[in-house]
């Protein structure tokens, strides 16, 4: 990573879209610890949540059930990790907040439940 | 939900919530994506998670909720007549809260020329196909508005496996929130053509093109396509209020995005609450 260029983001972490400016080591323009955070992240290996659904394969109701990984994944694999969370099929209605486990990827994913 | 937990927090003690979907919680439960409840919760959560947090606050409560509800009449006396499974019935109440959410304005609105093929949708009617039902509205997409809701499907499309090949927006800058174009265009490389405006959709049973034009240097072009969302601005929905001729007002109070449109979630709940513990 050159550490002389610097690199300009729009943080993504609130609405306040704080507008970051970054060398590797120092963060100009955020107004929080979490932009500082985000900015050096991001020169790094950009990483995000992601958000989408499953097929609920249930009797009663057949219907998607929407789902977050529990930890951001790199922006770059997110084509590749959405193929394997698509292959998942779940028999019953889970509970708000249950978790998932999804295999295929270098690493383990978890799957968050967020609707009921 | 937020207007009937304020009003029971303020001790007001016969409060029923009618819904008109299985399920309360309205447009969050197709609202998948993060980002909100931030100010109102200090946490981020999805559209679905704010939901069902509200919820349980409703339950919680001595509040009675009636889902697979339709209003279909309300009286300047506050008289409500809704339907359901077991038939229809009648009530009166001192106050009425309208927390009816708006409607979505459509390709119609904008009287955008071409054919009339499948393939055109509002973007939070694609959000409901693919979020709710499971369904693909198409393969190949075209948003016209850069509003939030046509950003953020823009991002889920493209998750879903269909390529999303502009973002068409006739004035000279985004309607969405800078966030949602970085991490729902940027990150996924869809382009955003500013100041670029739809002329004529082309297709015969189903979309094949679409037509546009540059209105910066007049240049037309056309974009081979399978789908058209629609993210053109949102509707305040009063339509009970206009079919019976009456003005908010002396009882009857508007709320939320039946009120006027707001960028967050928690600012309708901040409202809301606070309209609620007023009438208690």
């Amino acid at each position: 990573m050159a550490k002389e260029s610097t690199k300009k983001f729009i943080c993504i972490i609130c609405p306040q879209c704080c507008e970051l400016e970054t060398d590797g080591t120092e963060v100009k323009g955020a107004k929080c610890k979490r932009g500082k955070e985000f900015a050096l992240q991001e020169v790094v290996l950009p990483l995000r949540v992601i958000t989408t659904t499953i097929r609920g394969e249930a009797k009663e109701a057949r219907r998607m059930i929407p789902v977050k990984t529990a930890c951001p994944l790199p922006l770059e694999d997110i084509p590749q990790i959405m193929r394997y969370i698509k292959g998942v099929r779940i028999s019953e209605i889970p509970a708000l907040g249950s978790r998932i486990n999804v295999g295929g990827y270098s690493k383990p994913i978890e799957l968050i439940v967020t609707g009921e | 939900m937020a207007a009937a937990v304020g009003a029971a927090e303020g001790g007001l003690k016969k409060i029923l919530i009618l819904e008109r979907l299985p399920r309360l919680g309205g447009i969050l439960n197709q609202c998948i994506h993060l980002g909100f409840g931030l100010t109102y919760f200090k946490e981020e959560m999805t559209g679905t998670e704010y939901a069902a947090r509200y919820k349980k606050m409703v339950y919680e409560r001595d509040i009675e909720a009636r889902t697979s509800c339709f209003v279909h009449t309300i009286t300047p006396q506050k008289e409500i007549t809704f339907v359901c499974a077991d038939g229809e019935y009648t009530v009166s109440a001192k106050h009425i809260v309208m927390a009816t959410g708006c409607r979505e304005r459509t390709r119609e609105m904008l009287t955008v020329p071409g054919t009339r093929p499948a393939g055109i949708f509002t973007a939070g009617l694609a959000q409901e196909m693919v979020n709710i039902y499971g369904v693909m509205p198409g393969k190949e997409v075209v948003v016209i508005g850069s509003g939030d809701i046509g950003l953020i499907m823009a991002r889920r499309m493209t998750l879903e496996g269909a390529t999303v090949h502009a973002v068409l927006e006739i004035l000279d800058h985004l309607s969405g929130l800078i966030r949602n174009k970085v991490q729902c265009l940027d990150d996924f490389g869809i382009p955003l053509y500013l100041q670029h405006e739809p002329l004529e959709i082309i297709g015969r049973d189903r979309v094949e093109a679409i037509r546009y034009r540059n209105n910066q240097t007049g240049e037309h072009k056309i974009l081979p396509c399978d789908t058209v969302l629609f993210s053109v601005g949102l509707i305040p929905e009063q339509d009970l209020l206009i079919d019976a001729g009456i003005e908010p007002g002396n009882g009857i109070h508007l709320v939320g995005n039946a009120d006027y449109i707001h960028d967050y979630v928690d600012a309708v709940t901040r409202e809301a609450e606070k309209l609620g513990r007023l009438l208690a």
